[in-house]
């Protein structure tokens, strides 16, 4: 996302590097491998454990629950409230099973520490410095993930996002950022890696669980709100940047922090950038999972209505569901298939945001629009490797018998945690090298703030509208058969 | 930067380390857990806990609630299949 970092300074033509060249030593090259080799090691040992007779119960309409062998050994800290040491572990109690989330704590240090010294160490970099400074960043991690778990916390949607920026903070404005923990924070590198495991969670498939109408909610407002918010920022607002725009317009309109994360990584925003538009959004919609419950009790909306507007406009996952089960197990249900459909989003949006970046923004406003080869050139390319495992696991899931027991095991078991600690790695990196003094430009006249607010409020209307014509007229009776 | 003005910076920061760290310390090992422990929050505690649902899940993966929606999803989609 550092321009710095990246390859925003494009150079002339005869000084680039070979295809080849590029795939053995680029970080996005390296992101879509990284992300492939977990995927490939998650799907082999779900693979290689199911049931023999799996098709054959599926075909009868037996109910499967495939269990990945590598859970015991991928874990997060657990939720706790009163002890942080019930985060880690804690003895069986009379109504209560135990946790011991140590061994799978382990387990993510080991595999991610060493896929990324490997890594770093064929990309020709100091593997040596990264693993020096690996443990240390992986223990602010790891503290981020149980002040995050506190139960107070999470359930005012204050995500891990927040807390591991804030532990990354902590250390470099107060005694300053050593040295060889810089070496272990390749920030983009986690991110973009994360974002290749969130991929295979992107299943097409799921797309089509309200029909159309849900379609319309979230695959068409959506789009309307990204653009008219990023316009209103340029247009009436003239913010200075435009990647800030596009994260704080993505981040609003399709769903929160993983979307500010795959937006801001195709946009090549500026770090600070990204954590800016992770506290707007998140003080949002800590507010709006309170506030959008008591409106619709207060006007006696409908649920599947109420859970539509909600689905739609409530930036984070966790929070649409909070807010809709505040209103009744209908509204729960459609708000968070809405939100799901709107997950799914984020692979289109990331997709456009870094083909429109790499044609329009970037290129010389004196030049010639750049050629086809140039804009694959400039086109970040883990985009690639998010997309690909997207189609790899929507087939997977639609043609393989067993498929949804396979991929959801994969998922739920493996590659979400990883994913996970991935992108808590980079917010804890982000931390490491921002200085609060970076954040208050900004800030400058509240932009940030009103483009928000703006686009919010453009979003809640559209969204209510849609919900309206879809859920409530023109597909009432069809709604009625799904959502019974 | 001369050296003493650096041994000044250097002890500001080390201290304002520890006033974070002290109030990390006291926010999360006294304030939370007694916040969590009052009627009004437990009985929000609990209901989350009963309904499956993690307010903080940033994906739909992330959510226990949701799979009795696509376990839903999953035996219509092969009814139609079928």
């Amino acid at each position: 996302m550092n321009p710095e970092d990246n390859q925003t300074a494009h150079p002339s033509q005869t000084q680039r590097p070979t295809l080849w060249q590029d795939m053995r030593t680029a970080e996005d090259w390296w992101a879509i491998w990284c992300g492939a080799i977990l995927l490939v090691i998650a799907f082999s040992a779900v693979w290689m454990t199911a049931p023999v007779d799996l098709a054959e119960k599926v075909a009868v309409g037996e109910s499967v629950k495939i269990v990945s062998p590598l859970k015991s050994w991928i874990s997060l800290p657990a939720t706790w409230k009163t002890s942080p040491i019930d985060a880690f572990y804690s003895p069986k109690q009379d109504d209560q099973k135990g946790t011991n989330t140590i061994p799978g704590i382990l387990g993510v240090f080991v595999v991610i520490g060493l896929l990324f010294a490997i890594a770093t160490w064929l990309r020709g970099k100091d593997a040596g410095e990264f693993l020096k400074g690996f443990p240390y960043v992986f223990l602010l991690t790891t503290l981020s993930f149980t002040l995050a778990s506190q139960s107070v916390v999470k359930a005012y949607n204050l995500e891990y996002a927040l807390w591991a920026l804030l532990v990354g903070l902590i250390i470099s404005n107060t005694v300053g950022t050593p040295r060889f923990l810089k070496a272990a924070a390749p920030t983009e590198f986690y991110i973009k890696t994360g974002l290749v495991l969130l991929g295979a969670s992107v299943l097409m498939s799921r797309l089509l669980a309200l029909g159309i109408p849900g379609v319309f909610v979230a695959w068409v407002v959506t789009p309307i709100v990204l653009i008219s918010t990023y316009l209103f920022g340029q247009r009436v607002l003239k913010m200075e940047s435009k990647s800030l725009n596009m994260v704080i317009s993505a981040d609003m309109s399709v769903c929160g922090v993983s979307a500010a994360i795959a937006t801001a990584a195709a946009c090549r925003a500026k770090k600070e950038e990204l954590s800016l538009a992770i506290a707007i959004s998140l003080a949002f919609t800590a507010v709006m999972m309170v506030v959008l419950p008591m409106v619709i009790s207060a006007v006696g909306m409908n649920q599947v209505l109420a859970g539509a507007w909600m689905g739609g406009t409530i930036d984070a996952t966790g929070a649409v569901a909070a807010a809709g089960a505040l209103v009744g197990d209908q509204a729960l249900e459609v708000a968070a298939t809405v939100k799901m459909i709107q997950n799914i989003l984020i692979g289109v949006t990331a997709f456009g945001v870094a083909v429109y970046w790499v044609t329009f923004v970037e290129r010389d406003p004196q030049g010639a629009r750049p050629s086809a080869m140039e804009i694959w050139y400039r086109f970040p390319k883990f985009v690639i490797g998010f997309v690909l495992a997207s189609v790899v696991f929507s087939l997977i899931y639609s043609t393989v018998a067993g498929g949804p027991e396979l991929v959801d095991a994969v998922i739920k078991d493996s590659t979400k945690t990883w994913g996970k600690w991935l992108f808590g790695l980079a917010f804890v990196s982000i931390g490491l090298e921002t200085n609060f003094r970076e954040l208050t430009p900004q800030l400058k006249g509240g932009k940030p703030l009103l483009l928000y607010v703006v686009g919010q409020s453009l979003n809640l209307c559209l969204t209510l509208l849609m919900a309206w014509l879809m859920f409530g007229i023109v597909f009432k009776d069809l709604v009625e058969s799904v959502v019974p | 930067m001369p050296r003493s003005k650096q041994a000044l910076v250097d002890g500001r920061g080390r201290q304002q380390l520890l006033a974070w760290s002290l109030l990390i310390v006291i926010v999360w090992g006294g304030f939370l857990p007694w916040l969590a422990a009052q009627p009004q929050m437990e009985a929000r505690l609990i209901w989350l806990d009963e309904q499956k649902i993690d307010p903080s899940a940033m994906f739909y993966t992330e959510l226990e609630a949701m799979e009795p929606i696509l376990d839903k999803l999953r035996k219509k989609e092969r009814q139609t299949r079928k």
